[in-house]
């Protein structure tokens, strides 16, 4: 799918010559498509400027009656930063921790796999590729039972990944390490000659040296572009920690966050300023890495 | 294909014996290590009646032995931690599941039969107090998790034991009292000195909390505020101190109460002995331990001690609480509240026989579909008062097709299971449809060359999936409120109208169809992008000197031609919607409710919101068997999609590519 991107970017490069001198030719169709657009972005954007609208208005409520509302406030943004009545930079950070170890751990396991699989041929492979493939078809959200149990029955002898630990969560998390991803990696992997191979062999190198101090450095970019895509997906979990994680200093910011909208309160205020704050960096992720992401999404490698 | 330069035997020959021999040993050692934690939790979850998850656990630890053992399986070492991961966290839940979809696991029989035994001997109505056993007085704790500890006192001995939950006791160290190095008075009622602090003169604290304005203790203090206090108010909240006045006051009870303070101060902090003016109560407050009260420590560990109302509250959980040693536990005793002992069991389990037999009055129960059930023939005659008919709590077993009839039989349940289905069905499928129509509209208006700032609007579109479906799903929950949201102020203004989106089953599912659009539609479009770009411009002008107009451009070239590349994308979109979990629950609860349905169900319910609730959204109680039922189906569904999909796509391509 590199192709694609790069076959985009020269396209792109011509079509602004060419998009100028059709703007001037055509100003009707351009008009068309402008109006087109516009709707289309009012579609897009509005429940951001919805939630921001809300995030600053100080009656805490959903009602919207104007954009920027009378005495329009920070108190939310202060109150979720500063107090401790809401444990919102608690759920943050479990966010944030949770994606970031299972991230680091899962990035060792898919590349360990796609090492293997791309760089040894041995009786079992084909199918050990066809099972990885296969078996990461079932979400999260329908191994949850089953997970929760095991969870439940591991962490009566070891504590460490009892249900509300975030051990359990991770563990969780890592069932779908050797997934799609490895799959991306094993791609990757393939494209770099095999004639290093031979060559470090012949330098001497084990396996791992080759592995860690050659071969790595190569796919360094694609490591973080399948880094990014588990912290994502970690990120933006809901089912698991929902299951899993049951006081309010484990839950993350999936579940934290919704305490604020439920049946018994609805502090919409306090919800759309931490919504805001939580979205924001993910955000800003994706809009940095979206060509890569197109990349990783036309081969499936985001399942959430 | 690509051929393999050096022959694999040679290649893959580097086992757990080539190397150094330090290096060798270090591996040995590191897999022993393994195997001896990995036998120990087996042969616990064997004894407890775990038996899938034990044999699951054994499979993996010797497969991984295999690997690290044989150099022929090298390559497999660097599969092992993916492979161990994804069997236990993939393949065996999925087997799990349909086991239990076999069984009664439900409320009332969560226990494995080992589990259900212990359980029954140790219930209070069959303890009596064990020979010899010491009794205890006791202040009990819990943490957040909801586990009790207790803090125990001989009754004799006057010895102090802390017993958490199932774990086994230890003496009370000072650390734990919060007394470490304090230095009592002889007749222990002031401080002389803590270690590490100096004792700060009464004329000067005023001048040495200048600046301060909080302390932060431990629970249950937390928070005590500096400054001046009025004496005469009785509206304070939670704990204050005045330095000028030396008085700390106490407004949690009914009416404040009043301490003086002496105060020691050290690096960390000040520590404060404060003891109630015309009382005896004495508090030790340290910033390095725990609040202690009347030489109780407030907490240990992460436990907190129970006021009284919370003791009353949880009194028979606490009762049927096992403190300390898990083989030899010390419990509450059920008659006598205030004193907790080692108990033993009126019942006894015999194997040979497979029943519980009462030791003092000969009354036999026997194991039916996991509970254990009276022999009626067993009562003698001359009982007072009648056994009770079954004893609780049971455990598991398998139970045939039992779910599957009951599911398809039992009409309230199919009907609203039934409806679930067909919405789940028509829900993804709809979503696939409306996404892929609108991303593909957006796409051809973004790759329209006319279009200034292309890049940027893109991005601009993308931020509704950029989002996550945490937060925008209960943003249009707040926009959609059918009372105060501004959708139904829009409409109502315009056409007079106001759907229901919450209670109404019809709008609710439009409402979702809606969400679900704003949603998926950028990954449509940038899918489609990726799609339109690689079909050759040269088409479009053969088309276009063929006399083709716009539409019929569309109709015959670019439509198919961006099918071909995404259809496969299409389908996994059908089946992540088809178990799009979050939308469903974060939106409606899968509501408004179907009315008369015996199983909680919504008109919005998917199958697996509908699975889920069975399993851990009601209050009532749990039914994992049930759930794992329908589990069943999903899995079947799930994987003939997957099957599907595999077969006529690229799927066997890629597979037989990279082999």
């Amino acid at each position: 799918m590199s192709s694609i991107v790069a076959t985009r970017r020269t396209r792109a490069d011509e079509g602004e010559d060419r998009g100028t001198l059709l703007r001037r030719r055509y100003p009707g169709r351009l008009a068309v498509r402008l109006v087109l657009l516009a709707i289309a972005i009012i579609y897009a954007l509005f429940p951001v400027v919805w939630i921001i609208s809300v995030s600053i208005n100080p009656a805490n409520t959903n009602v919207v009656r104007q954009l920027v509302p009378p005495n329009a406030t920070l108190q939310w943004y202060e109150m979720l930063l500063n107090s401790t009545q809401y444990p919102f930079l608690t759920w943050l950070f479990n966010s944030v921790k949770l994606s970031v170890i299972t991230m680091v751990l899962s990035l060792a396991v898919a590349t360990f796999g796609a090492f293997a699989l791309s760089r040894f041929r041995f009786t079992g492979r084909r199918l050990t590729l066809l099972t990885v493939f296969l078996v990461q078809v079932f979400p999260s959200s329908l191994l949850v039972i089953g997970i929760f149990n095991i969870l439940l029955q591991l962490g009566i002898y070891v504590d460490p990944v009892a249900i509300n630990t975030h051990g359990g969560a991770i563990l969780a998390y890592l069932g779908g390490a050797l997934g799609i991803n490895t799959w991306l990696l094993k791609g990757f992997f393939d494209t770099i000659p095999r004639e290093l191979d031979e060559a470090a062999q012949i330098d001497g190198a084990t396996h791992w040296i080759y592995f860690w101090r050659i071969l790595l450095p190569l796919v360094r970019p694609i490591l973080a572009v399948v880094a990014i895509l588990i912290f994502i997906s970690t990120y933006n979990d809901y089912v698991i920690a929902l299951t899993l994680l049951r006081s309010t200093s484990q839950q993350t910011l999936s579940v934290g966050l919704n305490l604020f909208i439920s049946d018994t309160g609805t502090e919409w205020g306090v919800f759309a300023a931490g919504a805001l704050m939580g979205a924001l960096p993910i955000v800003v992720l994706y809009l940095l890495m979206q060509d890569y992401i197109v990349g990783g999404l036309t081969s499936g490698a985001v399942k959430g | 294909m690509t051929q393999s330069p050096t022959p694999p035997e040679r290649e893959n020959r580097r086992g757990l014996f080539s190397g150094s021999v330090p290096m060798t040993l270090l591996r040995l050692g590191a897999l022993a290590l393994i195997d001896a934690f990995a036998i120990w939790l087996i042969a616990n979850l064997f004894n407890d009646g775990f038996h899938p998850l034990a044999i699951t656990l054994a499979i993996i630890t010797l497969a991984i032995n295999i690997i690290f053992l044989n150099e022929r399986l090298y390559p497999f070492q660097w599969l092992s931690p993916g492979l161990a991961l994804l069997v236990l966290m993939v393949v065996f839940p999925v087997l799990i599941t349909i086991y239990y979809a076999f069984t009664n696991y439900r409320t009332g029989n969560l226990l494995t039969k080992p589990q259900a035994i212990t359980q029954i001997l140790r219930r209070p109505e069959n303890r009596v107090l064990a020979e010899g056993s010491q009794t205890y007085g006791y202040t009990a704790y819990r943490n957040e998790a909801g586990e009790f500890l207790l803090l125990l006192e001989g009754r004799e001995t006057g010895e102090l034991l802390v017993a958490p939950q199932n774990e086994t006791e230890h003496p009370l160290t000072p650390e734990l009292a919060g007394l470490a190095g304090v230095t009592f008075s002889d007749d222990g009622e002031t401080v002389e000195a803590i270690e590490g602090y100096e004792l700060v003169p009464a004329d000067e604290i005023a001048a040495a909390f200048e600046g301060v304005e909080t302390l932060e203790y431990g629970p249950p203090i937390g928070t005590v505020l500096v400054g001046p206090v009025d004496p005469e108010a009785e509206d304070g909240e939670g704990y204050a101190y005045d330095p000028a006045a030396n008085l700390f006051v106490d407004f949690t009870g009914r009416r404040p109460a009043f301490y003086t303070a002496q105060v020691f101060r050290s690096g960390e902090g000040f520590a404060l002995w404060l003891t109630e003016d015309g009382g005896n109560d004495t508090i030790l407050l340290r910033p390095d331990g725990p609040a202690v009260v009347n030489g109780i420590p407030q907490s240990i560990y992460d436990y907190v001690i129970m006021s009284a109302r919370e003791r009353t509250a949880s009194s028979s959980a606490l009762v049927e609480a096992a403190f300390g040693n898990p083989e030899d536990p010390i419990q509450i005793d059920p008659f006598s509240a205030n004193r907790a002992a080692r108990f033993q069991s009126v019942l006894r389990y015999e194997p040979e026989t497979d029943s519980l037999v009462n030791q003092f009055t000969g009354v036999i129960y026997r194991p039916v579909q996991g509970t254990f059930r009276l022999v009626p023939e067993s009562v003698p005659p001359d009982l007072e008062t009648p056994p009770p008919e079954e004893l609780r709590p049971g455990y598991y077993v398998t139970v045939g097709l039992e779910n599957f009839t009951r599911l398809f039989r039992d009409q309230s349940i199919w009907g609203p299971f039934f409806t679930v289905f067909l919405w789940t069905i028509f829900h993804a499928a709809a979503v696939v449809f409306i996404t892929f129509a609108l991303g593909m509209g957006m796409a051809l208006l973004i790759n329209d060359e006319i279009v200034p700032m292309r890049k940027f609007f893109r991005s601009i579109l993308l931020i509704p999936y950029a989002i996550p479906a945490f937060i925008s799903v209960v943003v249009w929950r707040g926009i959609l409120d059918p009372n105060l949201g501004v959708i139904n102020n829009v409409l109502g203004g315009l056409l007079g109208i106001a759907p229901n989106w919450y209670g109404d089953a019809m709008a609710a599912r439009a409402a979702i169809l809606l969400i679900q659009l704003w949603l998926g539609f950028p990954y449509m479009m940038l899918i489609i992008t990726g799609a339109l770009q690689s079909i050759p411009a040269d088409i479009y002008e053969a088309a276009t000197v063929d006399g083709a107009n716009a539409f019929q451009r569309f109709r015959s070239i670019t439509l198919p031609l961006v099918l071909v590349t995404v259809g496969p994308l299409l389908i996994a979109s059908f089946a992540f919607n088809f178990n799009n979990f979050t939308v469903i629950q974060l939106f409606n609860r899968g509501g408004p409710a179907i009315p008369g349905s015996s199983v909680p169900t919504g008109y919005t319910d998917i199958l697996i919101t509908y699975t889920y609730r069975q399993a851990f959204g009601t209050a009532g109680g749990t039914d994992y068997a049930f759930a794992s039922t329908i589990s069943i189906l999903i899995f079947l569904i799930v994987a003939a999609i997957t099957i599907f999909n595999f077969r006529f796509t690229r799927g066997w391509e890629e597979i037989s590519e990279n082999v």
